[in-house]
């Protein structure tokens, strides 16, 4: 087997990290919402943050994965298992991460019992159940290389994709007592940001992946390392992330309506500006945009490094996302002169189960690497084309169509 | 079947906050918990200084956010009106309390979010929950609003009243004496 990465190396990271979250996730278990940063004011904290985090992830890894085995842009095929892997593995892990966060895990049973059908969240445990199972099916039709099952479960997962995910912005967006969630824009942009997560965590992984073997046939296509075509998808995705959140600050300075212009200004300008502006802005959207736009910037070292700062940057617009919706108190009495902010805060514990919770989608991620062959079964390389008759490789010749195809 | 509503008269509010340990006392709550609290701002620059006070609790709202968001209908809306919680189905996603524009949810030792009950056990036997019947100066008073006779819809008849933030859509059940 192709010697892929240093495997030694990220099995100890990511078993040092699985350590420190195991340690975090005993701590909330025992003492509960002592253990979290949040408070009666503040009642979503870190863990809803790192679990949009995640599932932000598998969303972006599937939708984008779509574009090669739904959508049939043959650039995009080879990234197909891995990112159905991937996506699988963050949903499953966001799903550890909320599982700590609520308080009676348990009590989910009454989802099914006594489901409130107006309730956001009883949609998104349902829609994100879809959405598992069926990329189960998809990468299970995949390893089977069953091509017609695998690209109709591709479009399921694909709608269920779009489904859940608006559905978790409406989860803030139903929030009328929330000025700076309520509405439609986190339905749309939590769409949007999902393309950047994949397209970033997509470059990250495939160049990892292809580290060791820059050449390798597979990850080409018309002269183009794969790492080189999500740079460019990754470019796309920042300047409209760059868009969308250039109008929603404006949207919200302008006019200055209540509770939305505080929670803006909270981010431009008061607690959390640091943030805002250090790792969302400038390492999240224009480093990146910077580094792949300048001459050479589509190189693949250059996609991976751009890849990581967007990451980076991602994790933290999410912790933002979720600290400005209720950073600012609610307003009982007309003509208060100033703004006191709700105060919450990032524990150990609430670190810990994330960076656990990342550890162990890198460690089964590995796993998966070493027990499954990943690589784009039966297409030729040369010709593009499955089951290709004009190679004398036998990998690429299906048994039952060597005599009645071409394409 | 009564309709249970709640008139508030902020300015006879001295702040001494008996209606919040009374409420303490009736439901035996630890000392960090609390289903009504006092709101208070001052204004004015000194000498020309006054405190505003405002009583706060749930609202038991008609279009009740907290009900609607709750996945596994744990926050129910009983038909008198009052809004409760069922521990058993909750499943501590602090939905509701997110979902609160009044800041009405305590989460408790147990994770779960509790509030103001509006003590149904006291008003069903036509009595004043205790945040009610502790105040010196009778700042509360709760009644049945379909009773066109009762106490509640006979002040009602009498004052000019007003709602906390009516424009997020709750239709609360607590109406404020205007100043």
């Amino acid at each position: 087997m192709r010697r892929l990465f240093n495997r030694k190396l990220w099995i100890y990271l990511s078993a040092a990290l699985i350590i420190a979250g195991l340690a975090g996730a005993v701590n909330v278990v025992v003492n509960g919402e002592h253990a979290m940063g949040t408070n009666n004011h503040v009642p979503w904290g870190a863990l809803i943050a790192g679990y949009v985090f995640f599932v932000v992830s598998s969303t972006g890894l599937s939708l984008v994965a779509s574009l090669g085995h739904v959508f049939k842009l043959e650039r995009f095929e080879v990234i197909g298992k891995r990112a159905v892997l991937g996506s699988i593995l963050t949903l499953v892990f966001g799903f550890v991460v909320i599982g700590l966060e609520l308080g009676h895990p348990f009590n989910m049973v009454y989802l099914l019992v006594s489901a409130n059908l107006t309730s956001a969240i009883f949609w998104m445990g349902l829609l994100y159940g879809i959405y598992l199972v069926l990329l189960i099916f998809e990468l299970y039709f995949m390893f089977k290389g069953d091509h017609k099952k695998s690209t109709l479960f591709g479009l399921l997962v694909f709608i269920s994709a779009i489904a859940a995910h608006s559905n978790l912005g409406a989860v803030f967006g139903f929030l009328v007592a929330r000025p700076y969630w309520s509405g439609p824009y986190m339905s749309i942009y939590f769409i949007l940001s999902a393309l950047l997560s994949g397209s970033a965590i997509l470059s990250v992984m495939f160049y990892i992946v292809g580290r060791n073997d820059q050449k390798r046939e597979d990850f080409i296509y018309r002269n183009e390392h794969i790492v080189t075509s999500l740079g460019k998808l990754l470019a796309l995705f920042l300047g409209i992330t760059m868009f969308f959140t250039i109008w929603k600050v404006l949207t919200g300075l302008y006019g200055a309506a209540p509770g939305k212009y505080e929670a803006i200004m909270a981010l431009l300008s008061g607690p959390l500006s640091a943030r805002f502006w250090l790792f969302e802005v400038l390492l999240g959207m224009i480093l990146p945009f910077i580094v792949l736009m300048t001459p050479g910037g589509f190189k693949i070292k250059r996609v991976f490094i751009a890849g990581l700062m967007t990451i980076t940057g991602i994790f933290v617009m999410r912790l933002d996302l979720v600290a400005a919706g209720q950073i600012i108190p609610h307003e009982f009495f007309a003509g208060a002169s100033e703004v006191a902010y709700n105060h919450s805060f990032i524990s150990w514990s609430e670190w810990a189960i994330i960076l656990g919770a990342i550890g162990g989608t890198i460690l089964l991620y590995l796993v998966g690497e070493k027990k499954w062959n990943l690589d784009m079964d039966d297409v030729c390389y040369k010709h593009h084309v499955r089951n290709c008759c004009d190679c004398n490789d036998e990998r690429f010749i299906a048994k039952d169509s060597i005599h009645h195809h071409h394409a | 079947m009564a309709k249970y509503g709640l008139l508030i008269d902020a300015s006879k509010c001295t702040g001494c906050t008996a209606c919040t340990i009374a409420c303490q006392m009736h439901n035996q709550l630890p000392p960090e918990n609390n289903y009504n609290r006092l709101e208070m701002m001052e204004r004015g620059t000194y000498p020309n200084v006054k405190m505003e006070i405002l009583p706060m609790q749930c609202m038991h709202c008609d279009n009740a956010p907290c009900a609607m968001v709750c996945p596994t209908q744990a926050t129910y809306k009983r038909e008198d009106g009052i809004v409760l919680i069922d521990h058993d189905k909750c499943i501590g996603c602090k939905y509701c309390m997110t979902a609160c524009p009044y800041d009405a949810r305590q989460l408790n030792e147990d994770r779960v979010p509790e509030k103001c009950r509006w003590c149904p056990e006291m008003l069903e036997k036509g009595e004043q929950p205790a945040c009610a019947s502790t105040c010196m100066n009778e700042v509360r008073l709760f009644g049945d609003l379909e009773d066109p006779n009762s106490e509640l819809n006979k002040k009602l008849a009498q004052v000019n009243v007003y709602q906390i933030t009516p424009e997020k859509g709750t239709k609360p059940r607590i109406f404020y004496v205007k100043k």
